[in-house]
């Protein structure tokens, strides 16, 4: 074992979110120990008190929704050498990103006694605020992944993602196509692949939380959601639950 | 002000203390998790989403809030699901409840009782109580990961029953880990664990669970300090909620009085039902008699047994029943959408948790209303903490150790920074 000052420094940071790509880390179990004995972990709000130092690897999760985030967010990109954004809601907003509009009559409604009192912004993905040096898509990410991209972050290398959709694993896994045989409208074929068609594998079709990949066909998707009869508002849903901010 | 971190616990918030000399003149608990609006975010969407979006509202119990969710658009819809599937959804909130307590007890709790700052420094001297913690955590998980599809915002829960059924290898592997974990659960916690100096200063005034006919995480009517009972559909009559600024979390009051919710809720109106080792646990422990709101952290530690030992009993059944498996088939009933409001309620890990929808003719959502077990303890942990600082101001100048471990006593979905105002 390496000693402890000499370790790569890394931290863990929630902003407006479930805490479940966190809690997903810590679900690492054996692997947790292991790679605490490659890393100092010097912030985790969750398991630890905050030691004070500044971390050289930040991962960072969940959406900007307030200012007090957006300059904690700009404290740290000054601090570390690689910012991370982990889980959908780090990437893209995610789940919660939706009606922009219609956010500040959602707030009178639900907290009537305050109205507008509270300072509460759309949630936007961490790369809106500062720079991100790598994302880690999924809600929740997936532990392997991560630690796969850890492992070359540690080795001061930017890891390349998967630029391929979900069909390609979802086939290697000897599924079933639930678009194909089924008529359920999967998002398989412009999703990003990396959760191993977790969705697809126990019957449900893929909801995308991974985001599109490059050059996804959202429109020839678009027309086969058409021929298994779904109307253009329920494709409009379809996409806009995770893939895409609406 | 000053303004400090508690660690060890989930989420964002703040203890607000006014003392002024050796008075305590107000505590203010404030939840600062920013509002995600969920209630809003599924109105105009199909039932079949509504699971996966407020699946998102939290991680630990994301389980609980599927299941939940599915249960009460079937009560809406009037959806008959099949047996096996209710065994299925049973064996995944008691995988959540493992991995929840786990996490909180052994990671999260017992460094207060040894006096450790965190898990990381307990390990070192009690490497015990870290490893049970993890592995109690880890079977949790699996059990998720296996019955759930995954460990964190599960999959197979649909309207209707479920989707695919587990492997029955996995299962057999489950049963297998969760027997003897019982008796190693069982033997460290009942030695003798240090508690807390404080412990009987607060304790409970009013407890809320449901309570069906079995000690259960789900069925039966809400009630009320083991008498009153109130019927799920009639909660919004007798709870009220409210949100105060600057606090993101709704306050939700019984009549006009707080009320806890959780585990030991739990125990004190269905303990008695308790059998096996959990029961045994339970005597122990002597948690009914004490009432002490620290001893929810002990009383998660009686419904760890009790879940273990409902696993052991429910995967047996399981698997004397030709379960589907995997892509190969769904367990669900038939049904079509009407417009129609539904409602259910469960005992997620932290208590009870309300989920109302109402849906027109399609099946799209037209208004939401969900309630959840931080919500209804916050007015409670206003009134314990309160109830500390003015026991210890007198003669204790750091009271912030205290009151932090009162605050994880209840096992919030937040983690706090206190800041002390002296006048
Ligand atoms: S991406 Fe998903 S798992 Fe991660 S914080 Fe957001 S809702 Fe939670
Ligand atoms: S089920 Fe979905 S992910 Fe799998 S092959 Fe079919 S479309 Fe692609």
């Amino acid at each position: 074992m390496t000693k402890a000052k000499e370790k790569p420094r890394l931290g863990l940071y929630s902003l407006t979110s479930c805490s479940g790509d966190i809690l997903e880390i810590t679900n690492l179990e054996e692997d947790l120990l292991k790679l605490l004995d490659l890393v100092e972990v010097v912030d985790l709000n969750v398991a630890m008190p905050a030691t004070g130092m500044s971390p050289d690897i930040a991962l960072v999760e969940g959406a900007v929704t307030q200012a007090g985030e957006a300059g904690f967010l700009r404290g740290l990109r000054k601090k570390v050498k690689y910012l991370v954004a982990i889980g959908t809601c780090a990437c893209t907003g995610g789940v919660v990103a939706r009606g922009p509009k219609k956010r500040k009559g959602w707030l009178r409604d639900v907290y009537p006694e305050t109205g507008e009192g509270f300072i509460s912004g759309f949630p936007r993905p961490v790369s809106d605020v500062v720079p991100v040096d790598f994302s880690i898509p999924g809600c929740p990410i997936e532990k392997g992944y991560l630690m796969h991209c850890l492992g070359y972050l540690l080795r001061g290398v930017v890891p390349e993602v998967p630029n391929y959709p979900l069909c390609m694993e979802c086939k290697m896994k000897g599924n079933e196509c639930l678009l194909r045989y089924r008529g359920l409208p999967c998002l398989g074929p412009v999703t990003r692949a990396g959760c191993g068609a977790r969705q697809p594998s126990v019957g449900r079709p893929c909801d995308g939380c991974f985001g599109a990949y490059e050059d996804a066909n959202r429109e020839a998707l678009t027309e086969i959601f058409r021929q298994i009869g779904l109307g253009e508002d329920e494709i409009k849903k379809r996409f806009d639950l995770f893939w895409e901010r609406g | 002000m000053k303004k400090e971190l508690i660690s060890r616990v989930e989420g964002h918030g703040s203890i607000g203390l006014k003392i002024k000399g050796s008075r305590v003149e107000s505590v203010e608990l404030d939840i600062l998790t920013p509002p995600r609006l969920f209630e809003k975010l599924i109105v105009g969407r199909h039932f079949n989403d509504v699971p996966t979006i407020v699946s998102r509202i939290c991680s630990i119990c994301s389980a609980s809030h599927r299941v939940i969710s599915v249960m009460a658009i079937e009560d809406a819809f009037g959806v008959k699901v099949p047996r096996e599937a209710v065994l299925l959804r049973e064996l995944l909130l008691h995988a959540e409840t493992l991995e929840s307590h786990g996490l909180h007890l052994f990671l999260l709790a017992l460094p207060d009782y040894y006096g450790y700052g965190s898990f990381v420094d307990m390990a070192r001297d009690l490497p015990d109580a870290a490893s049970l913690g993890f592995k109690v955590k880890g079977i949790g998980n699996r059990m998720q990961e296996c019955v759930g599809g995954r460990a964190i915002h599960q999959i197979t829960p649909v309207v209707g029953g479920m989707s695919a059924g587990p492997s029955s290898e996995g299962l057999k592997r489950i049963q297998q880990e969760a027997a003897p974990l019982i008796d190693e659960v069982l033997r460290f916690l009942s030695k003798e664990i240090p508690t807390l100096q404080y412990t009987p200063l607060v304790g409970v005034s009013n407890w809320v669970s449901l309570a069906g006919r079995d000690y259960g995480y789900t069925g039966g009517d809400i009630l009320v300090n083991g008498k009153e009972k109130v019927p799920v559909r009639d909660f919004y009559q007798k709870f009220h909620e409210s949100a105060l600024p600057p606090s993101y979390t709704k306050h939700t009051l019984y009549g006009e009085e707080p009320f806890m919710v959780g585990a030991l809720p739990r125990i004190l109106n269905s303990g008695s039902k308790l059998k096996g080792s959990a029961g045994a646990l339970l005597k122990r422990l002597g948690i009914m008699k004490s009432r002490s709101t620290y001893m929810n952290n002990m009383a998660q530690g009686v419904e760890i047994l009790f879940s273990l030992e409902r696993v052991v009993e429910i995967i047996g059944d399981l698997l004397d029943i030709d379960l589907p498996e995997g892509q190969d088939g769904g367990i669900t009933a038939e049904f079509s959408p009407v417009a129609a409001t539904g409602t259910a309620a469960i005992e997620a890990p932290r208590g009870m948790l309300i989920h109302t929808y109402t849906f027109d003719e399609k099946g799209y959502v037209t208004g939401g209303d969900i309630t959840t077990p931080t919500a209804m303890n916050l007015s409670d942990m206003e009134r314990t903490l309160m109830i500390m600082a003015e026991a210890l101001i007198k003669d204790t100048t750091d009271i912030k150790p205290a009151l932090e471990t009162l605050v994880r006593a209840y096992d919030p979905c937040i983690s706090c920074s206190v800041h002390i105002v002296r006048l």
